[in-house]
């Protein structure tokens, strides 16, 4: 029953396996850092799938059996390509960081507290979606609901569709609807289980990437921690369970930045990382309109942080193989905006004359920066309030190999926050209205990104015991010399 | 010998104490404030306890409540185009019992009003009179469905 209700995610989740672990991070090509690369697949396979849905209703319609057999040969034979290269590829690109041991007792409590959290927020989870199994209203009304066009629409399904789009937000982009009706087409049935297990997949997959990148960037006990903090935050779990994009979407932005951030650290910096953040990208402007404009925002911020760094030359040879992994996406993202669902977002359309009238009014500058630093002001997830005390205690001790990395994650989250600012105070339907019906869902697309940021940039816990246990023996052997 | 100010002075202890004990103060308020909001997922916890208590209890929402109920009229509609939609019940006409109807009914798009060939009645009400409500809305029976499911001809602008 299980695997009959698996079996539609297997063939592209094996695929996005296999890609993900292409920059060969450790000396196995398929078990080293197995849970990195499993995140990463995760979200690859639901977005390439959702592309080769899509691509199939717009060239060969929607037959089921044309289907599954066009993809399982795209898939099989692209999965032997890459598994043909994996094996072949015998040099290593292990770019571990030898980490300091971490003391036994703090393993161990860090590993308990993160099984506690983990049942806890898998339980909440479950409970969620068995009340509400098709999710929210707006997984209703929009997500969900496209799918179901879809899946059921057969040979009219432009036309229901299109019809549908004149009555909802007719922009929103098709990587959660597309890959929920192939799941359904798949299975010729429309459980209600596919679109919670799918919210559970981008969820989970989400805190797995941070925990995992951490781990394999800083520490075992860093990526522990960042584990915690994103389970112990009841927004994200209850978010994830509402079946809203904004959880995917932060997955998707949270994968780029952990594929340069692993870019910038590997040895030999391996062109299949980059090309992997460009998937990624693309992915986000799939899932959600943000992530449009995070395609802009990533390619700003390598600029700024590439270009004074290594020139020009380097930035465009990096961009050419982002590019390769972007564009494809793009496309269809392009297919989409401009055969499928033309126009564009009310917020953009309904800008004018009036725009700069609220761009001058200060007042909505005020209203917007209270709501903001409310919410970074927090004490609990998501904020920032306990975050800093804990740098405070902790301090500070990035890589200089992760310096790169950390610039462009901080460059990046800083100019998302600002264009989320500044939708604020241009937005036609009121600042009010704006900050209590999109600014939680906004902070929390941002902030696994945020909270990987942060523990990249922390001391781990090992240092910090290491460099304290260090400092009392120091002092122990002076006291000793000079008592004798 | 004198010992050194750096390890003797109360104050060079206790910057001692505290370089060790940052790290230890600085993980437990991690810990701490991440497992409480854990803890706060499992809120309310009498709703909490009694839904893990009994998981099987949990009764159908309400789009699956409407999907079941109008499962069959959706099989004699066809794969596409526009029916209108009236009820009994000023309750049944809100965005979220209509959305609910339209995932039942999709691929097929629900509008509210009778001005469609084809229009959905929900009939909730056991007071109500047919005969006058189909009267009222200049509209025609096709089909009774059962529970108050109904299939209704209506007059398209």
């Amino acid at each position: 029953m299980i695997l009959s209700l698996l079996l539609p995610i297997l063939p592209p989740l094996a695929l996005s396996f296999l890609l993900a672990g292409l920059w060969r991070p450790g000396p196995h090509p398929f078990r080293s850092h197995f849970l990195l690369k499993v995140c990463l697949a995760v979200g690859l396979a639901l977005g390439i799938s959702s592309c080769t849905y899509f691509a199939w209703l717009l060239i060969g319609g929607p037959s089921r059996m044309g289907l599954i057999v066009g993809e399982s040969i795209l898939f099989i034979a692209a999965a032997a390509f890459l598994y043909h290269a994996l094996k072949k590829r015998i040099s290593s690109r292990d770019a571990d960081v030898s980490s300091k041991p971490m003391p036994k007792g703090l393993l161990v409590t860090l590993s308990v507290c993160a099984l506690i959290a983990l049942a806890t927020a898998l339980t909440r989870f479950v409970f969620l979606s068995l009340a509400a199994p098709h999710g929210e209203v707006d997984a209703l009304s929009i997500w969900n609901l496209r799918a179901r066009f879809l899946a059921r629409g057969n040979e009219q399904w432009l036309d229901s569709f299109t019809g549908l789009l004149a009555t909802h937000v007719p922009d929103y982009p098709l990587l959660l609807p597309a890959g929920i009706a192939r799941w359904w087409t798949y299975l010729g049935d429309e459980s209600m289980i596919i679109p919670a297990f799918v919210a559970m997949l981008f969820t989970f997959s989400t805190i797995g990437l941070a925990a995992s990148a951490l781990s394999f960037l800083r520490s075992r006990g860093q990526g522990l921690l960042a584990g915690i903090v994103l389970l112990g935050t009841p927004f994200l779990i209850r978010h994830g369970a509402s079946q809203y994009a904004d959880i995917p979407l932060g997955f998707f932005i949270l994968a780029t930045l952990v594929a340069f951030s692993l870019y910038d650290r590997a040895a030999g910096n391996p062109a299949g990382l980059l090309a992997m953040a460009g998937l990624m990208t693309g992915f986000a402007a799939w899932t959600k309109n943000e992530g449009l404009f995070f395609v802009f925002v990533v390619i700003f911020a390598r600029l700024l942080v590439v270009v004074p760094e290594k020139g020009w030359k380097s930035y465009g040879s990096e961009m050419r193989i982002f590019a390769a992994g972007l564009l494809p996406v793009l496309l269809v993202v392009f297919m989409f905006k401009t055969h499928i669902a033309p126009g564009l977002s009310q917020i953009v359309s309904d800008q004018g004359a009036t725009t700069i009238e609220r761009l001058a009014d200060l007042s909505r500058y005020v209203e917007a920066g209270q709501a903001f630093l409310r919410k970074a002001a927090r004490f609990g997830h998501p904020g920032f309030v306990v975050l800093l005390v804990y740098l405070l205690l902790m301090g500070w001790r990035a890589n200089e190999t992760d310096r790169c990395g950390l610039r462009t994650a901080g460059m990046a989250l800083g100019l998302m926050l600002a264009g989320y600012f500044m939708v604020f105070i241009v937005t036609p339907y009121g600042v009010r209205y704006q900050i209590e019906t999109s600014l939680d869902r906004l902070w929390i697309q941002l902030w696994p990104s945020i909270v990987f940021l942060f523990f990249l940039f922390v001391r781990t816990p090992e240092e910090a015991m290491a460099e304290s246990a260090g400092r009392s023996k120091f002092d122990v052997r002076k006291f000793e010399v000079d008592q004798s | 010998m004198a010992f050194p100010a750096a390890v003797t002075s109360p104050f060079s202890s206790m910057a001692l104490w505290a370089q060790t004990a940052r790290p230890v103060a600085g993980l437990s308020l991690l810990l701490l404030v991440s497992l409480f909001s854990t803890i706060k997922l499992t809120k309310p916890t009498e709703q909490f306890a009694s839904r893990f208590a009994g998981v099987m209890d949990i009764g159908p929402d309400h789009v699956t409540v409407y999907g079941q109920r109008f499962s069959t009229l959706r099989t004699m509609l066809l794969r596409h185009g526009r029916v209108g939609y009236v009820t009994d019940q000023g309750s049944e006409n809100s965005d979220e019992k209509v959305l609910a109807i339209q995932h039942a009914l999709a691929p097929v798009l629900v509008e509210r009003g009778s001005a469609h060939a084809l229009v959905v009645g929900n009939i909730t009400q056991p007071t109500t009179d047919l005969q006058k409500f189909l009267h009222q809305h200049n509209l025609a029976l096709l089909k009774n469905l059962g529970n108050g499911v109904l299939l209704l001809e209506g007059t398209p602008r």
